[in-house]
């Protein structure tokens, strides 16, 4: 008897323990600076608080092997719940059909909260994360560049510490000045194959009027307003006022090199002022930040950012999705997981607040009202990905080389470009 | 006849385990890879793959950017093993020697080998920096670089890889040419001497051939080693500048990643693995022959 009603309790103890289980999130970060994922860790903990029936469980993977990770894993199997993403290639994502929408999670929350969740993102995002009238991406962080000046340098090459360039000729000509009159470099402009080369030229191809798609949808950089913003990007490296290798360095060595005096200008995020701050550089109290120069038809900041999206693998959507709104809306973890990780929200009303509102994130909010995605004024498209790796960095970089004109480089460009919208 | 009995099957049983293993580590990708080669996949297009026959096959033919990537495989592939062996034996038979330079020198040998590819690259990098790079300065003193790293330049660039992709193999070759000399019995020396021959002599009908064999294996390893690189390219030069340094290995990295297109990468695997066997094959004949 004994025996039986010892095996009736065991069986009765596994069958209850469903009834108990827990829904797990597995969440993939992918940054790996220790304030960060300190700030992820408290933004779960936090969240596993209120919601004893979920698990977040988090896991790190860098941002260079996130592309290699995810389409790994969509073709194989193992996608995580929920994810950060890199708002060009949510559209490439979503257009697999391997995001799922978050409208109806957005449409609740909006209720509980009394506020349009949608209305509060940046228009900029807008065109990244609604498509085809659904949402798939809820902002986490929004992203744009200004220029660092070095007043001290400034003034030691005989120009006025006080007005910063204007436009894009002007930086080249300032540059120039500070190359021939101080040990630095005017100007730590990348020619490379990398994300940061495009991320500084974009702001000059857009300022000309150049449009990455013309009307029907193919290349648009086959145009005068292209050719005069490539030729006037490369005339930093053939005038000398970058580094003689700037064809071939990484990015990362830029940043390092304005961080260590090298240069006199950089166009930058935010992230580099914290740097500066936390290196104890001695010339941190001469950086002055601004706004990028204009081109003739304006100022157009880079936008970047990151949103966090919901896999449509997962097996457990509505807790997923709960972390996804406590981690990107003001009233769950945002305002936290921003300050300490030094990032610009994604949410408006809480950019509109401190410690956005002072120096030196009030440069970055104000530059956010004219930063634009590489493709702007089009809708987001889902080859972006593939062209941000090194379309147009290659024709930057071949023209800066003198293995091509700004002409060949440029029809070269179109012919890539085509061929990648043709697939 | 003599009827099977258990015991005559055992062998096979032991080898079962590593076979299964080899079949599913191996063998079974190697048949994915080419089923889907023989698939139309590209992600933005279908979530899953169609059948397409030969079609990624016909345009491969026509793929310009493939061929030229293939062209400077081969130029990479052999130019990394000649160096490797160029840099390799000379260093082997000196370190064959019985000297106290020698036995110092051994302890150091393995370094460029045992070194992860990311701080030989880097590290490489700091060296042909056009400002702070020591062999930057010897490479303009000689003229073969200009103000610019010799990074910056296509042919350039492509030489220098392949020269640090050949410098981080040599410590397999000499510790592998140092193990065949050292099996080489002294009496064959003695014998030649005995029969006149001077120090080239002995090198050249007593040492060179006792080399042979081992030199056709580690080359053929070094060589499949070589043709499907990637980490060190990909670290120093992301294929450029201007794809001078686009090897295959990068084609199908970015064919699957960037390009999101697995099938055609499986095709270029599939068939850069059918070049990969034909040559090793024709090797080990040529190798036959001769012998």
């Amino acid at each position: 008897m004994l025996k039986r009603l010892t095996l009736a309790a065991t069986a009765a103890a596994i069958f209850s323990v469903p009834a108990l289980a827990k829904d797990t999130v597995v969440f993939w970060q992918f940054s790996t600076r220790d304030a960060y994922i300190d700030a992820w860790e408290a933004a779960i903990a936090d969240f596993e608080a209120e919601n004893p029936d979920i698990d977040v469980v988090m896991e790190i993977v860098p941002w260079s092997e996130q592309q290699q990770r995810l389409v790994s894993a969509l073709t194989t199997g193992g996608l995580p719940d929920v994810s950060m993403l890199g708002n060009n290639v949510v559209a490439q994502f979503q257009a697999i059909g391997a995001l799922a929408p978050l409208t109806q999670y957005f449409a609740a929350h909006g209720e509980k909260h009394g506020y349009d969740v949608a209305a509060d993102i940046w228009p900029g995002d807008r065109g990244y994360y609604e498509l085809g009238g659904e949402w798939w991406a809820s902002a986490l962080a929004v992203e744009t560049r200004a220029l660092y000046y070095r007043k001290d340098l400034f003034e030691a090459a005989g120009l006025d510490p006080e007005s910063p360039p204007a436009t894009w000729s002007d930086l080249i000509e300032a540059a120039k000045t500070i190359t021939e009159k101080t040990d630095a470099y005017g100007w730590a402009a990348p020619m490379s194959i990398d994300y940061l080369t495009l991320q500084n030229f974009m702001s000059v191809y857009l300022s000309h009027g150049a449009r990455l798609l013309n009307e029907a949808g193919q290349c648009g950089l086959d145009s005068d307003a292209f050719r005069q913003a490539l030729a006037l990007f490369v005339s930093a490296f053939e005038a000398g006022v970058t580094h003689p290798d700037a064809a071939t360095k990484p990015g990362n060595e830029f940043r390092r090199g304005f961080l260590d005096g090298e240069y006199a200008m950089i166009v930058d995020q935010p992230g580099i002022y914290a740097d500066l701050q936390n290196e104890g550089a001695d010339f941190a109290d001469q950086v002055a930040i601004v706004q990028v120069p204009a081109g003739p038809e304006g100022t157009f900041g880079f936008l970047g950012g990151w949103p966090l999206v919901l896999w449509d693998a997962s097996e457990s959507k509505d807790a997923a999705a709960a972390w996804i709104l406590h981690a990107t809306r003001p009233e769950g973890a945002l305002k936290e997981l921003s300050i300490n990780s030094g990032m610009i929200p994604g949410s408006r009303s809480l950019a509109a607040g401190e410690p956005w509102n002072a120096s030196p994130f009030d440069v970055f909010v104000a530059q956010l009202q004219n930063a634009y995605p590489y493709q702007h004024p089009d809708e987001a498209i889902a080859q972006m990905g593939q062209m941000e790796v090194d379309t147009i960095q290659k024709a930057i970089q071949a023209v800066a080389l003198g293995e091509a004109t700004v002409d060949e480089a440029t029809v070269r460009l179109c012919e890539d470009i085509n061929e990648v919208l043709a697939r | 006849m003599r009827a099977l009995s258990k015991l005559d099957f055992y062998p096979y049983w032991l080898l079962l385990p590593a076979v299964i293993v080899a079949i599913l580590v191996a063998i079974a990708p190697l048949i994915y890879g080419f089923v889907l080669s023989l698939h139309d996949w590209y992600l933005l297009r279908s979530p899953v793959p169609t059948w397409a026959g030969l079609a990624n096959y016909r345009e491969l033919l026509t793929d310009e950017d493939f061929w030229l990537a293939f062209a400077r495989t081969w130029f990479w592939t052999l130019g990394t093993v000649v160096v490797e062996f160029a840099i390799g034996i000379p260093l082997a038979l000196l370190l064959n020697r019985d000297t106290a330079v020698a036995k110092a020198v051994s302890a150091f040998i393995l370094m460029p080998w045992v070194t992860p590819f990311i701080v030989v690259a880097y590290g490489w990098r700091f060296l042909l920096d056009s400002e702070l790079g020591l062999l930057h300065g010897l490479l303009e003193t000689a003229s073969l670089a200009g103000d610019r790293s010799i990074l910056a330049d296509p042919l350039g660039a492509l030489v220098m890889v392949t020269f640090i992709s050949g410098w981080k193999g040599v410590p397999f070759v000499v510790i592998a040419m140092l193990a065949a000399l050292k099996s080489i019995p002294a009496e064959l020396y003695e014998a030649a001497e005995i029969d006149g021959a001077g120090r080239r002599q002995r090198f050249r009908f007593v040492t060179l051939p006792a080399l042979r064999n081992t030199a056709v294996v580690i080359g053929l390893i070094l060589g499949i080693l070589a043709f499907y690189s990637f980490d060190l390219v990909w670290i120093m030069t992301r294929g450029g500048p201007v794809d001078s340094t686009t090897i295959v290995g990068i084609s199908i990295y970015q064919t699957f990643f960037a390009d999101l297109r697995p099938s055609y990468a499986a095709t270029i695997s599939s068939v850069m693995l059918a070049v990969l066997l034909v040559a090793a094959l024709l090797t080990l004949r040529l190798r036959r022959a001769e012998a």
